[in-house]
């Protein structure tokens, strides 16, 4: 807390932190952003020393190797996590974890033992004197004023479509599966690969040379000793960066009669590439998983074949296997679930966020790819024109949650924790729905 | 290790699956707050998760070379996004939900520092056309109140009335000279001007029944004079009473004057700006500045 401000009464404004499998967002509750958005990722020595943040680990360091504190939403390695959170509470957020009601972000599937791990870590670890685990599907329905959303999720590492009613996140239409920005970016690897492009991120060049569009790089390489992990991160933030310059959804499923805009990109060590249906192609996949949008008037024979052949050569990408759902599929598969009642109500409350929604032209084909499933029906599609609403939304929802008045009496206090015993569990089935 | 997706729902009738708790008095309160939105205080974040590249889309431009290592910038907003609005079914426009939602009384936003970063306030698409800079929204915070206001009619006791009546003025006041227009969005920039000019043209556009104090005298009559204390020595006889009165005065017991050290002593003054709580227990600052 700032010394230099007069309070009238004793405020204490809670932490809220939303771990993703890319980024964490760490703030203060009412605030209208996060002031801390570091990376999940983390460097790590061979003696154990790590480093956090995008000022470090974006620099080649000599042993470093990037791994993830946060994968496909859950937090897999408990001592990095701890040690990310208390460097962004410590040293850029400059404040003292033991003064801070801590909220936590979590997914609905989140498994028990995360649940309970996560809990003891804050009173623990972090001395935090109070907690409470928020679902970041319900958050990100709260920021946008929502009790009752349809909520479509599509970050990273996970898409998911889940329906909110009064602030809960029902339980069997909720659909998740890890196919989502993360997925995009080896489909992307292998179209470079196809093109025949060696991509070379920024931290190895040195100095270039301009080259005409086509035309092979002409650069100098850097002379730096990295790993393996830190040249794959390091290349994900290139292939972030044609996500959101190159890629488009087209308005309908893309197929040969689409009309296709090249575009060129140049990457950091010059070479300028062309793209043409690759860029309608790449994010098709997430409405369309198999690989039939090159085909055009197969039988049904030469497709399994393909399909399998394809499989095959997909098998080291990020899980395009059967049971991958197109969007709209995975949203069918959640209203069908839903109550009668109530699905009208999510029709109407249907809530986008995630960056990987950002692509461009992925709310237009969203609206017709389901207002062709659900012609009878009204949508109405919440996606937030700002960049800061759909990346940050479960944060948003936290710092919102965190700082009404009504939510106060739902924290679970220190007290509690120590008075409830050995079944953590129960305490936050009980209190943290 | 990512668990595999879920397969495609079965077509037998699902087992029970754990209903939601019901709603409770409480938890309605807490659903009817968030609904009806809350004002967030204005934050800077260092968010370098921002694309790194300047410049809008490309929507469409088949000419356009995009850099793979561009300068640093803030995010531009997102073209075509949410804002597309169709005939049936309707899909509106991406709402700043923030922005335009409030709850009774909520406090207004605080500034954190300047904003360098791409944390701009949040726009409300109305035409699918790329994002144009945003005027500034009318429902943030009113104009800040120049801190040298409260301080020019220092004289009178009701000068701590000015600030918190000045916010709802200014938006509704006729447009000082040099202002051609005077729709709501240029009132918060109206308020910086404001100080500059002096201090009896802001207050003489109030009416009268705002308590202004008597240091701009054009338009308002002086406050009435403080009230005299009774004297806490006896009259003296003077030549207008007809009787002598003593400083007694027979309440019959009802009154039970204590001394003025009984008075609890009041809080040591800091100097510093005093920042309050919001309504309703929340934990959010007010600020009245």
């Amino acid at each position: 807390m700032s010394g230099n401000a007069f309070y009238g009464g004793d405020e204490v404004s809670a932490i809220v932190i939303d771990p993703g499998s890319k980024w964490t967002r760490i703030g203060f509750s009412g605030e209208d952003i996060p002031k801390c958005v570091l990376p999940s990722s983390y460097g790590e020595f061979e003696n154990g020393r790590r480093l956090f943040g995008e000022e470090y680990i974006y620099q080649p360091h000599k042993g470093m190797e990037i791994k993830r504190a946060v994968s496909n939403g859950w937090i897999q390695h408990w001592d990095a996590t701890l040690d990310l959170w208390q460097y962004t509470l410590k040293e850029r957020l400059k404040t003292d974890p033991a003064e801070h009601p801590i909220l936590v972000t979590e997914p609905f599937d989140n498994p028990s033992e995360n649940r309970v791990k996560t809990m003891e870590m804050i009173f623990e670890s972090l001395g935090s004197p109070a907690t409470y685990l928020a679902r970041q599907e319900a958050c990100a329905a709260f920021a946008s004023g929502k009790g009752t959303a349809c909520l479509i999720d599509v970050g990273y590492e996970r898409a998911s479509v889940s329906a909110i009613h009064d602030g809960f996140v029902l339980q069997k239409p909720y659909n998740v599966q890890p196919f989502a920005g993360a997925a995009l970016d080896e489909i992307l690897a292998d179209t470079l690969r196809e093109k025949d492009y060696e991509t070379i991120p920024k931290y190895l060049v040195r100095s270039k040379h301009p080259v005409k569009a086509g035309e092979s790089p002409r650069f100098e390489r850097a002379n730096v000793e990295t790993t393996e992990s830190f040249h794959r991160f390091q290349l994900e933030r290139l292939y972030d960066e044609w996500k959101e310059e190159c890629a488009l959804v087209s308005d309908a499923p893309f197929d040969s009669n689409t009309t296709v805009v090249d575009s060129e990109f140049e990457f950091p060590d010059g070479a300028r590439v062309v793209f043409g249906p690759e860029r309608y192609q790449i994010p098709e996949r997430l409405f369309k998983p198999s690989e039939d949008t090159k085909m055009d008037e197969e039988s049904d024979e030469n497709e399994e074949e393909k399909e399998n052949d394809e499989e095959e050569k997909k098998s080291s990408s990020n899980q395009v296997t059967k049971s991958t759902l197109g969007l709209s599929q995975l949203f069918q598969n959640c209203i069908s679930e839903c109550d009668v009642d109530i699905r009208n109500s999510l029709f109407n409350n249907i809530v986008v966020c995630g960056g990987t929604s950002l692509l461009q032209g992925f709310s237009l084909r969203l609206q017709n790819d389901l207002s062709k499933i659900y012609p009878g029906n009204r949508l109405k599609i919440h996606a937030s024109g700002h960049i800061i609403e759909r990346s940050y939304a479960s944060w948003l929802g936290g710092s919102i949650l965190s700082s009404l008045g009504t939510f106060h009496q739902l924290w679970i206090s220190r007290q509690e924790y120590d008075e409830h015993g050995a079944d953590r569990l129960a305490l936050i089935e009980k209190r943290c729905k | 290790m990512p668990p595999a997706p879920p397969p495609p729902p079965a077509p037998a009738p699902a087992a029970a699956a754990p209903a939601p708790p019901p709603a409770t008095k409480d938890r309605s309160a807490l659903l009817g707050s968030i609904q009806k939105g809350t004002k967030l205080k204005k934050a800077v974040t260092n968010d370098r998760s921002a694309p790194l590249i300047g410049g809008g889309g490309v929507v469409g431009d088949a000419s356009k070379v995009s850099s793979g290592s561009g300068k640093p910038s803030g995010a531009p907003p997102v073209p075509n996004s949410g804002s597309t609005v169709s005939n049936e079914p309707a899909v509106p426009a991406g709402a700043p939900n923030l922005g335009g939602l409030f709850a009774q009384g909520m406090p207004k936003l605080r500034k954190v520092g300047n904003t360098s970063s791409s944390a701009s306030p949040p726009q409300p698409p109305k035409s699918p056309t790329p994002m144009s800079p945003p005027p500034p929204p009318p429902t943030s915070s009113a104009p800040p109140v120049p801190p040298s206001v409260p301080s020019i009619p220092s004289a009178s006791a009701s000068a701590p009335r000015l600030p918190s009546s000045l916010p709802q003025k200014i938006p509704s006041s006729p447009s000082p000279s040099n202002m051609p227009s005077s729709p709501p969005p240029p009132a918060p920039s109206k308020a910086p001007p404001l100080p500059p000019q002096p201090a009896p043209s802001i207050s003489s556009q109030f009416p009268k029944s705002s308590r202004v104090s008597s240091g701009n005298s054009q338009t308002l009559p002086p406050p009435p004079p403080p009230p005299s204390h009774p004297p806490s020595s006896p009259i003296p006889a003077s030549s207008y009473t007809l009787q002598q009165r003593s400083n007694k005065v027979d309440d019959h017991g009802r009154f039970q004057f204590k001394d003025d050290s009984y008075l609890p002593q009041p809080r040591r003054f800091r100097g510093i700006p005093k920042i309050y709580r919001g309504s309703t227990g929340s934990t959010v600052p007010l600020r009245l500045a």
